[in-house]
């Protein structure tokens, strides 16, 4: 007897009840997600990317360092995320914070430290001195037993003109020369330096000590937005 | 059709033989190709693992970064060996069960010349620097419409011998084998459309991914990994399968259940999305104790006999990985397990086990058993299967325990917050260290499979080159 076109319908339902689950569903419900105001402030979030934030996550893209690090914290009991301090005033990440990115980076592996709030924790020097070397102790910040690879290629060697690059690195190299980013490095740098979901939107409304006092203590609705006095 | 259908026998041996003549040159290409990828893959995993003892090795090379080395150890195994080994197996599957010659022996190889041209175009634009970003699916655009279309050819071929086939009966194997053709072709063209060409916007990308990645392993290589088992088994022990029915009522749920995503619990998404996919990993439960009752009821009685033949070897341990890193994958679905073993080496452990344990051991099992009787030659060097056959197992076997127990461990030490991130490392380095071993092993494991294959390769050109001159 032949099964074919039994097995074909049968596989083609599986195949649909999966995809409209994971592929059509989705994107009915946040395919279509707008900017929104954040809570109590009521500027617009999320910000797009522009310049050299914008080329530094094609250079995070293109050096896959999604491998080792990730981009979401989660929710309390779902992990230790906001115990460790990733999650900003605990606050974890939603769907709205990766809204203009392309593409989204959320990464699997944790090698390394989550990242979806490092520009609150790290300052841009010291993001630019783990690339050159994380291990390096004459460099601020370094972290002592870090299996971060060094990434020498993201920075250059150029002879001191008159007076230091205030880029360059407190590094000992050749007399007369110094270390400094390249414009990748850089660009790098400030999109990790931009990464930070600090602010308290509609999904996580701040917490009930954060909220201003003004607002009703009972009520269903999500906070809305409100003019700062 | 009763509970006990007959497995397909062998009466008409000559014209099976006949046949099965038919795919020599193409099966020849996909498997000399399949583990030419597979050998470089391991290489490239080896690299990666060096990285984590030595951070400064091959760091001055923007093209050599563990982040691209790592994606290119999986693509090149997932899509070089995975989908070349596998097509190669159900060809050959639909040529024997069918009793038919394969639909087109020419355009085929010309097919999996082109898909070999695809995956050499992405994994040399990964390595220059342009991946797509998107976890399994770094090939850039270009390389990855290559690789389908030229995927949807040998697919189509594949189907033609199937409609073809002289035997009208057909068997669980052949579903198994049809489903991941069809799978791979949609899952693919998804994936092409709305993350590369229309991508759509924030973390639905995020969905669709994690979504393609658990499709790729768990159907397109997993129905073909257990194609293999439910063929081989009862085959090779002379036995009949325990129960068509049972193995249907497998291949339907785990089709159902099976390709239901894989989103991590507390992913930034409305929370039904990895609810669904957490409810639909555990219920997969359901098809593993129907497989492996199955299984089992077919070998009962005759595990002795399992030891008597490579190919039954190779199926038999890849069944038992099959089912290793299924249940890990329920039991890491879980919740109060995914919180701490999420983003750790556990879930790296599970992944490897399925591709290099389950799916590849399958695949082995079947070229052993196929080539030799396609080609009418017998393998050059039986020491060298025997070879390929412990030092993957052997290499599997220790990068998987060493990553589990590392993986669990970095999921307790994290919980602490006490603890830096370069003290959980320190702690997880010996696991690595070991893990490395085990890359090791894998890698010359793959180069003795590889240089026996070439060294059939070469006997049967110099027959073929003998029987043109007389």
């Amino acid at each position: 007897m032949n099964f074919g076109p039994f097995v074909f319908i049968g596989v083609f339902c599986t195949m649909i009840i999966s995809w409209a689950t994971f592929v059509f569903g989705p994107q009915v419900q946040i395919g279509g997600v707008q900017p929104e105001l954040t809570v109590p402030a009521g500027d617009t979030y999320p910000i797009y990317r522009t310049g050299a934030e914008k080329r530094g996550l094609d250079v995070y893209r293109v050096n896959n360092c999604a491998a080792c690090h990730t981009q979401q914290v989660r929710p309390a009991g779902l992990g230790p995320d906001l115990m460790r301090g990733w999650g900003m005033r605990q606050r974890y990440s939603v769907a709205e914070d990766y809204l203009y990115d392309y593409p989204v980076m959320l990464g699997t592996q944790r090698v390394g430290p989550d990242l979806a709030n490092v520009g609150a924790r790290l300052d841009r020097q010291i993001i630019l001195n783990h690339l050159y070397d994380a291990r390096n102790e004459r460099l601020p910040g370094f972290v002592r037993g870090s299996v971060m690879p060094p990434y020498p290629f993201l920075f250059k060697k150029q002879k001191i003109d008159r007076t230091p690059s205030p880029d360059a690195l407190p590094v000992v190299t050749e007399a007369g020369y110094e270390i400094v980013p390249t414009s990748d490095a850089q660009a790098l740098a400030s999109y990790v330096a931009s990464l930070r979901q600090t602010v308290y939107i509609f999904e996580v409304p701040p917490p009930a000590s954060d909220k201003p006092i003004t607002m009703r203590p009972a009520t269903n609705s999500p906070a809305t937005p409100m003019p700062a006095k | 059709m009763n509970a006990t259908t007959t497995h397909p026998s062998n009466t008409r041996n000559d014209v099976v033989a006949g046949v099965e003549s038919s795919c020599r040159l193409p099966l020849m290409v996909l498997f000399i190709s399949a583990l030419s990828w597979l050998l470089l893959a391991t290489v490239f995993g080896l690299i990666a693992s060096l990285k984590f003892h030595m951070p400064q090795f091959l760091a001055g090379t923007p093209n050599l970064t563990y982040g691209r080395v790592t994606a290119l150890q999986a693509d090149c195994a997932l899509y070089g060996f995975g989908l070349q080994a596998g097509m190669a197996f159900i060809l050959w599957l639909f040529v024997r069960l069918g009793r038919t010659p394969v639909a087109s022996s020419l355009m085929l190889t010309i097919a999996a010349s082109f898909f070999n041209f695809a995956i050499t175009l992405g994994v040399v634009g990964v390595f220059c620097g342009d991946s797509t970003g998107f976890q399994n699916f770094e090939f850039p655009p270009y390389a990855a419409w290559t690789m389908w279309i030229s995927y949807i050819v040998m697919g189509v071929i594949a189907i033609l011998t199937y409609s073809n086939r002289d035997e009208q009966q057909t068997y669980p194997s052949q579903w198994f084998g049809l489903t991941s053709l069809f799978w791979f072709a949609w899952i693919c063209a998804t994936a092409l459309l709305l993350l590369l060409e229309h991508p759509v916007r924030g973390v639905v990308q995020s969905s669709i991914n994690w979504w393609y990645v658990h499709n790729l392993h768990t159907i397109v290589l997993g129905f073909t990994g257990l194609a293999a088992i439910f063929y081989f088994i009862p085959k090779l022990l002379g036995r009949q399968l325990f129960s068509r029915q049972l193995a249907l009522f497998a291949f339907w749920t785990l089709a159902l259940f099976g390709s239901w995503g894989a989103v991590p619990n507390g992913a930034p998404l409305p929370e039904w999305i990895p609810a669904m996919s957490t409810v639909g990993i555990v219920l997969t439960a359901i098809p593993i104790i129907a497989i492996v009752l199955n299984i089992w009821q077919t070998i009962r009685g005759h595990h002795e006999r399992l030891d008597s033949s490579w190919p039954l070897k190779f199926t038999y341990v890849g069944l038992m990985f099959w089912v290793i890193a299924s249940v890990q994958l329920i039991v890491g679905a879980v919740p109060s397990v995914s919180s701490l073993t999420d983003f750790t080496w556990f879930t790296v452990a599970q992944k490897n086990l399925w591709v290099y344990g389950f799916f590849a051991l399958t695949m082995f099992g079947a070229m052993y058993y196929a080539l030799p009787r396609v080609m009418g030659i017998e393998w050059p060097s039986p020491a060298m299967i025997k070879a390929h056959f412990w030092l993957t197992f052997l290499g599997v076997v220790l990068s998987y325990i060493a990553l589990l127990v590392g993986g669990i461990a970095q999921g307790y030490l994290l919980t602490n917050p006490q603890n830096s991130f370069a003290v959980i490392l320190k702690t997880t380095l010996m696991a690595v260290r070991v893990s490395t071993l085990g890359d090791l092993l894998l890698v010359v494991g793959q180069f003795a499979g590889l240089l026996n294959l070439v060294l059939l390769a070469v006997r049967a050109a110099g027959r073929e080159l003998k029987i043109s001159k007389s």
